[in-house]
Parts: structure tokens; sequence; C-alpha cells
């Protein structure tokens, strides 16, 4: 029979190893799990413990279980409630050797839960550096609770902690302390009593959970509507003051652990000024701070787009070989087609992204690992502030320039949801890799190529300018933003700054494999269908209108003696026309004429959908030179479309419509897919998707008009 | 907008070191007291935002990040 398995959790405060001690114990068994209404991440994972199954939780970090933050409510939603899906049958609680009197106040809250609890102290490796010595066993007797030193970064003892952890499993019991840590006082025991006798009549709770319930019971959706109203009744009848008894509590927990540490920590003499402080004397001071930090930024930029290339190359090589390998092998119909152009080239045209996403995770996950990323925090929150965004959402912003979605996954970090979500909607304004090739064809319309100002050539600084355009929509939309969301939670900035620390590698390769896993199986789903969906538009059409397109192209081909590749382009132009693509587009053109588009940009805006850098594909194909990504003869081919009337269709009106158009419009469905997976449901990105897209044509209509 | 916070926040120099003495805010006061600091902590000034807009202090071992308005709360002695 399976056995109900046994539930562990790790608990700590931010900083204290536990992620390394979780992915040391469950190594490449774990997933994030989301918990409902709250987009922090809790991870999951598999162990087994002397022949029974168990699951270990990685509860966020937390201080102590007056939450601060979500992440820290979800310690406190998970811990007080005994009926929580991950309501631990056993806690790891992980804490700094080396920072111990700040470690401990959750510890002595855990124990007044009657939770049984193994002590890890953790980074044992940095503490025998720095000659700290302790008295284990006295820690443990005082305490009442086993301790183990282990070192997660090198794995030291950590067999002592699952053999520990393995008599846990068998008698729990024997891991509970037998008398509260914290005594309560006179007007909290009479809280307590209420509380056993009118909210939860029917079953025990340890008193110190039913004291937490007293203290948070409007922050805690487990509780049902009754029993929050005898709770509010309650506190509001004894006069409790939660704030006050909270501080009284957590001091009086100091005050008796305090003391208890002096006697068995000890510290060598002469005080460690540290490499920590000579370092943030540079790195946090307001001048070279920010200075290092854009210097670290353009580094980390070229990394995406220098070392990617080589990868990306690889990936696009592979898959176009594979394609061309199934067309030979496959008999021709539409199955083949489906499979190479449709399949193979929307798997090709997602795990291209891998290698940007891995090297950006790879180099944040870094900077994240030796604890710099909290000082970025520290240096811009102020600037980012007056945009109703946080410190962190710098991190999102600049990896914007080489692709949203690693971008908009890098947000997780910022804890506040309102300034999470907005940091998410603004992302995609700022111009990434993927728009490049279409300002480069664009441009040309607008400003002539030997045109120069001074020393700067003139498409250089409308490049620019672009950009800048990018950034200026992404600090306004978020200023709009932070006066019409609700906010979820205060904006508070009280934050840890740790100390320096080598990183571990194996936390930042589960990082990078974490996350390029998610886009893959998550994005990746969402943009395959649709580039089936859009495989299907561009090469299926009414009945017999693409046989006739065909035919007629043949014939015209024909009757002016066009070369092979000549006569497949002209087919391919006619046959797109023709398609239910190219009905789209004319259904659309009605709607876009006002911005200077015709039916042949209106195609090209709804493939752009599937990536922006598909505009340039879709323009070659429509004007029928195959699929060649040679920018000047496309252009040339652009410049000679006429309107009806003998303009020129791409006048620098209807350019710099586009432009406008492809800067602030939202036209990318991968983005759309992982702001999806980010915000846990469609609405956002629908909202993204409309006020951009909005923005947009307002912006492109204006244009054309001013210009025409 | 800056000014609006600089107006009730501490003038505080680079490099003061001083003692603790009183939180005024209790939400700031239960933030710090789930980190170990309390009343009677040493405090230090590692760093000085632009316009005192935000604070790197170094309290009781800990470094702490802050804003102005946070910053506000402490009331140091130096």
């Amino acid at each position: 029979m399976m056995q109900r398995p046994f539930t562990l959790a790790l608990v700590g405060n931010p900083n204290s190893g536990k992620s390394s001690l979780f992915n040391l114990l469950t190594g490449l068994r774990q997933k994030v799990a989301n918990f409902p209404g709250v987009t922090v991440d809790v991870k999951v994972g598999r162990l087994s413990l002397g022949g029974r199954p168990v699951r270990v939780v990685d509860l966020p970090g937390a201080y102590s279980l007056y939450p601060n933050a979500d992440d820290e409510r979800v310690v406190l939603n998970v811990l007080a409630n005994p009926h929580d899906a991950n309501y631990p049958d056993g806690v790891v609680y992980v804490a700094d050797l080396t920072n111990l009197e700040k470690h401990l106040l959750l510890l002595t809250q855990l124990r007044d839960l009657g939770l049984p609890v193994v002590l890890a102290l953790n980074m044992a490796d940095i503490a025998e550096r720095e000659g700290l010595e302790i008295d284990e066993e006295k820690l443990a007797r005082r305490l009442g609770v086993p301790v183990v030193r282990i070192s997660a970064r090198d794995g030291f003892q950590v067999d002592r902690l699952r053999a520990l952890l393995e008599r846990m499993v068998q008698a729990p019991e024997a891991f509970r302390a037998d008398k509260p840590f914290y005594r309560l006082s006179p007007k909290e025991e009479a809280v307590v009593r209420r509380m056993a006798r009118e909210v939860t009549p029917d079953e025990e709770q340890a008193p110190y959970r039913l004291l937490l319930w007293a203290h948070h019971w409007h922050e805690l959706p487990f509780l049902s509507e009754a029993q929050r109203r005898a709770a509010a009744a309650i506190v509001e009848e004894e006069g409790f003051q939660p704030l006050r008894h909270q501080i009284d509590e957590t001091m009086a927990r100091y005050d008796a652990f305090l003391p208890l540490i002096r006697e068995v920590v000890r510290r060598p003499s002469g005080e460690a000024t540290s490499f920590t402080d000579r370092l943030d004397a540079v790195l946090t001071h307001r001048v070279a701070g920010p200075i290092i930090f854009f210097a670290i930024m353009f580094v980390v930029f070229q990394a995406i787009y220098a070392w990617a290339e080589l990868p990306m190359g690889w990936i696009e090589t592979f898959f176009a070989e594979l394609s061309a390998t199934l067309k030979q092998h496959l008999p021709q119909g539409w199955v083949s087609d489906l499979l190479t152009d449709g399949v193979v080239a929307g798997l090709g045209g997602i795990l291209v992204f891998i290698p940007q996403i891995a090297i950006l995770f790879l180099l944040i996950s870094i900077l994240e690992e030796v604890g710099y990323m909290a000082r970025v925090v520290y240096l811009f929150d102020r600037v980012l502030q007056v945009f109703g965004l946080n410190g962190r959402s710098i991190v999102a912003l600049i990896s914007g320039g080489a692709c949203a979605i690693p971008a908009i996954m890098s947000t997780r970090t910022i804890s506040n949801w309102k300034e999470r979500l907005i940091t998410i909607l603004v992302t995609p304004f700022i111009s990434c890799s993927a728009r490049i090739p279409v300002y480069a064809v664009l441009v040309g319309f607008v400003v002539p190529a030997d045109l120069y100002w001074g020393p700067f050539n003139a498409q250089g600084v409308a490049f620019m300018g672009l950009y800048l355009l990018g950034i200026s929509a992404a600090l306004l939309a978020a200023l709009v933003f932070k006066y019409v969301l609700k906010g979820r939670g205060s904006s508070f900035l009280l934050l840890e700054l740790p100390v320096y620390r080598p990183p571990h590698w194996r936390n930042v390769a589960l990082t990078v494999y974490e996350k390029v896993r998610t886009f893959v199986l998550e994005a990746g789903r969402i943009i395959l269908v649709i580039s089936i969906v859009l495989w299907f538009l561009a090469n299926y059409g009414p009945p017999g209108a693409m046989a006739e397109a065909q035919q007629q192209a043949l014939t015209e081909a024909a009757a002016n003696q066009l070369s092979e590749t000549e006569t497949e382009n002209l087919v391919a132009a006619k046959k797109i026309q023709a398609s239910w693509a190219g009905h789209l587009g004319k259904a659309i053109e009605p709607a876009i004429a006002p911005l200077g588009f015709d039916w042949k940009i209106g195609i090209a805006l709804i493939t752009s959908f599937a990536a922006r850098e598909v505009f340039v594909g879709t323009m070659a194909t429509i004007y029928s030179i195959g699929s060649t990504d040679d920018e000047l003869t496309i252009r040339q081919y652009m410049a000679r479309d006429l309107r009806p009337d003998g303009t020129p269709v791409f006048s620098v009106a209807t350019a710099v419509s586009l432009l406008l158009f492809y800067v602030l419009a939202m036209q990318c469905m991968s983005t759309m897919a992982v702001v999806r997976r980010e915000t846990g449901s469609w609405k956002w990105p629908l909202i993204q998707f409309v006020f951009m897209t909005g923005l947009a044509y307002t912006a492109s209509f204006i244009a054309w008009h001013l210009l025409r | 907008m800056i000014t609006h916070h600089s107006a009730t926040a501490p003038v505080w120099k680079k490099g003061q070191c001083g003692r603790l003495v009183r939180i005024r805010d209790p939400r700031v006061a239960s933030r710090l007291a789930v980190m170990g600091i309390l009343p009677g902590s040493k405090v230090c000034v590692m760093q000085v935002k632009a316009w005192h807009t935000g604070y790197y202090l170094k309290m009781d071992g800990k470094n702490i990040a802050l804003r102005a308005r946070e910053a506000a709360a402490l009331e140091i002695e130096f």
C-alpha cells in the first residue's frame, strides 16, 4: 500500500541558505507550485527517508510569523492552518550560523506552534573560516530542539541531517518541544482562552496558533466568515492591541535567546571589518554605484547578444535542416507542410530564444547569488518609485532590451504585487531585439543612409530615438498605472543587504534550468499553437482560390519567361494574397487605412503577432522575393510599390507611422503567453494588448495625418 | 515630488555612528524587531542617497537599506 507522504517544510529567514539546502536534498526532483491568490512561488521536491516518501516544501524566507510582505504571508498561512495542503508534519529550520542572533526568532515561534523541528545551522564552512565556535549540545538542550551544523555549499554534515530527519519521519513526536518558549502575558492568555471557546470550539489548537489568529484574523483566508467575526469581536472586547503585543512578544523572545547565544557562540576577538563594507563603499556610492551598475548591465547586454549568437545560429540551422530533411522524406502534401512550415518552424521559433534566456538568467542569478541585486534595489528604488515602480524593476526594464520574455520572468523578485504588475505591463515597451530588423528596414524610408549631423549618422540617431521613445512610453505608462491600479499592500522599503558571498553554482545552474524549462513548456505550448494557426491562415484560402492563384502566377511567369526561383516567388506572393491571411489583411484594411497602411502591411501586422521580426519575412514573401533576409532588396521592392493614385506606399509618412506602431504595439504572442503565466489570468495580457495597441494606433494615426 | 518626503526626513551624514534610542513608527519597529534590531542597537550611516531620499545603515551588524520615510521613524543619538 502507498504510504501517505510525510510533508517536510524548510523554513528560515531570507539569506539563510535554505534554498541551497533544498536543492541539495531534492536535486532535480522539484517543481514550482503556485499558492492560490498570490504570485509567490513555493518549490516542492521529493525525497525518500528510511523508505518513506517525503514531500519537501521550500517555504519563502521569512523573519517571523508577523508578515510584512506577500511571501511572509504565505508562510503564516501555511503554518497557522493545520488543514493547509502544505502544513508540515515536520520542519527543518535553517539558520545562518555566522549570524545566529538574527535568525532564531522564527524558530522559537515554530516551536510554540508545537511543530516537530530540527535546527540546521548552515554556513558552517564560513563559520569555521572566521574562527567561530559553537557549543551545539548546549544550544540543543536549552532550545529543546535537535541541532546539527551543516554547510549547504559543500554538503558538510548533510548526511547527519538526513539521519536526523529519518528519525523524525518515524517518530515526529520526539521532535516537539515539551514546553513553550514564550510565556503568554495575562492579556494574551485571556484572548487565547476566548478564541479556543468561541472561534474553534470543536478542535483543539496550540495556544500560540490561536494568538496568531487573534493577531492576523483579517489576513487568514482559511478562517470562515463566522470565525473572523468572532475573532474580531474578541480582539475588540478584550482591548487587544496587536501591534503592541507583537513588539512585546518579539522583544521577550529576543531577551530569552540572546543571552543563550552569547553563552554558546564564541567569536574570535577583533571586529572583522568586512569585505562587504569595503565593497559597498564603492558599489552603493551615490555616484559610483549607478555608473558601475550600468557598466555591469552593458556587459550583460553584450553577452546576451554576443554569446547567444552562435548557439542561436546552431538552433536555426538545425531546424532548417530538419525541415529540409522532413520535406525530402515525407510524401508531399498538407501533412508534410504542416510539420515543416507549421510545427518545426514554430518549435524553432521557440527554441531559438533559449540561449538568450539562459545567458540572461545565468548572469542575473550570479548577481543575485553574490548579493548584488539587493544593492541595485537600494540604488534605483527612489527614482523608480516616482513612476510607481520598484528598485527591482530596473533589472526587467534593462533586460527588456534583449527580450521581454526573460525580462518579465525576472520580475518575480518584486514582492509588492502592484509594482510587479506595473513592471510586467510596461516592460514590452522597451525595444527588444526582435524590433531591430523592422527598424532597420523602415528607418531607411525616413532618413537617408548618408545623412550626417556633425559626427553622428542620422540613421543611428533615429534608431536611438526609437529606443528612447520606447523607454519614455514605458515610464509614462507606469505613471498612469500607478494612479489607476489599486495597490495590494503598501509599498515599503526596509531591505536587508546580505553579505557578499561567492555564488552557489548549483543554485545558479538550477535557476537557469528551471527558467528555460518553464519557458519552453509554458510559453512554448501557446507559441506552437499560434504558429500552426498562422501557418494555416497563410497557406489556405477559400476553396479554389489558392489553386486559381497558383495557376494565374504560373501563366504570368510563363508569359514573362521568369526563372525557376522567380516563378516560385511569384507563386508564393499570389498565394498569400489569395489565402485566409490575405483575406484578413484586406478585411482589416479599412481599420488600418487611417494609419496609412494597405492590405499587404495588414498581413505583415497579423503575422508579426507571432514575432515582430516576421515582418521582414512576410514583406519578402508578399513582394515575391522569397524569404531572403537582405534588407536592401526588400526595401527596394517596397519602395517600388505604388498606391492607386501613383504615390509610393512607403512614403515618409507611412514609414514613420509604421515605425511608431512597431515601437508601441503589443505584437508578440510569446510575451502575452508569459504575461498570462506570470499574472495567472488572461485579464492582464488582454489589458496590455489593448492599451499598447491603442496607444500605437493613436500615435500612428496622428503621425500619418501630420506628415501626409 | 522628492522634496515632499525629505521635509520630514532626517539629515544624517555618511560615517556618523550612534545608538538607536526609539522607533516612532510601529510598523518600522516591528519590521526591525524581527531582524533583531531593537532600541539600544548601534547604528552607523554607511551611505546617504542624493537629497537624503534613502539611507544604507549598519544596524547592530546588519546592513539595512531604507527609504527616507522609514528612516524618519528612527530616533538616533549620535
